[in-house]
């Protein structure tokens, strides 16, 4: 993990942004056009200006595009790495964060569909930057954990996935809908890229015995992944601005995210 | 993951927010994790209007001892007042 020493040289530039996705929208003569979306974006500030960053894509939970992922996005920049983080669910509104993720909520969701192309969106937004290393890693929690591992199996734009407590990645019959119409455990054979999960023992969306069985699935089809569970911290352990808050658990998953996409990345 | 466990109400009400009255005629009941209450989960209810949902939300998170004295007192007083 990229540790400074009180008298180095930091900075980094974050603000709001638009993307393209890779979502089309149809105008009344149905024809396509792209869809554009906000994004929040965080890069590194070095005195190095032919320095190439590595990228991380953070996929926002269900709570909505909130203060804390944004936090999460400045994280990132200032350990080295370009972050974006789009807006899930900029279609659906303005209004404070809780608010539109409610909105959200009570429209079922966004589709995985969707959700995959703004994530891919944003992708092509740094690519087209003279910046990155050519490495991309994504990160999610909640239902972007479940979100990240789909895209995992969906595309192989990503060489590093951080995975934290993504419930509904294996999911029953009942559970399918228009929006979420495949369970990706059952995708975990198409997985590419590096995967690492994390989890709390005390959840109950995913509860330890399917967090098994997504691991079981992984080693069966010979995957690249490191799991590490954590006693004592149940769902959402690391959201510093919530009462499911756990700093002990919290701070190890820190080191662990940041030396996995180290490691996978480059810094 | 957070849960996708919600049910609708319609409803005829009316809230305040900032000092105003707004009319309520939906109310989403959902059980999931709470952004302030203490707890792993709670109920949280969202009451809107449907002709703007985002900017007339008022929002309750309760823990599930809570919603279950609420009920109860709700019941109460509906029984007092001869509605039930």
């Amino acid at each position: 993990m990229k540790k400074y020493n009180t008298h180095d040289y930091e900075g980094l530039l974050a603000e709001t942004i638009k993307i393209k996705s890779e979502n089309k929208t149809f105008d009344t003569w149905g024809d396509s056009k792209e869809d554009e979306i906000n994004a929040y974006f965080a890069k590194p500030i070095t005195k190095n200006p032919d320095e190439k960053f590595p990228v991380v894509v953070l996929i926002h939970h269900l709570p909505g595009w909130d203060e804390l992922y944004k936090e999460f996005t400045r994280k990132f920049a200032h350990h080295g790495f370009l972050a974006i983080c789009p807006d899930l669910y900029y279609r659906e509104g303005n209004g404070s964060p809780e608010d539109v993720a409610a909105q959200v909520r009570s429209m079922g969701g966004v589709s995985d569909k969707q959700v995959i192309g703004d994530l891919l969106g944003a992708t092509n937004y740094i690519s087209n930057l003279d910046i990155h290393n050519g490495k991309f890693g994504l990160f999610g929690t909640c239902s972007g954990g479940r979100h990240g591992f789909l895209t995992g199996c969906k595309t192989d734009r990503f060489d590093a996935i951080v995975e934290c407590w993504g419930g509904n990645v294996i999911m029953d019959e009942s559970s399918i809908t228009d929006k979420q119409p495949e369970s990706p455990a059952s995708l975990t054979k198409d997985f590419s890229g590096s995967l690492l999960g994390l989890f709390g023992n005390d959840d109950v969306s995913p509860p330890p015995e399917q967090v098994d069985e997504h691991e079981r699935l992984l080693k069966e089809h010979n995957k690249d992944y490191v799991f590490h569970r954590y006693d004592g911290a149940g769902h959402g352990f690391m959201y510093h601005d919530r009462p499911l808050y756990k700093q002990e658990q919290s701070v190890d998953a820190w080191v662990k995210i940041l030396d996995f996409f180290e490691n996978k990345l480059g810094v | 993951m957070c849960t996708m466990i919600a049910e609708k109400a319609k409803i005829n009400a009316s809230g305040k927010k900032n000092d105003l009255q707004v009319a309520l005629d939906s109310c989403d009941v959902y059980y999931d994790h709470p952004d302030h209450v203490d707890g792993e989960h709670a109920i949280i209810l969202s009451f809107n209007n449907k002709k703007d949902p985002i900017n007339s939300r008022i929002t309750l998170e309760l823990t599930s001892e809570s919603v279950i004295e609420l009920m109860e007192k709700i019941n109460i007083a509906l029984s007092r007042g001869k509605l039930i």
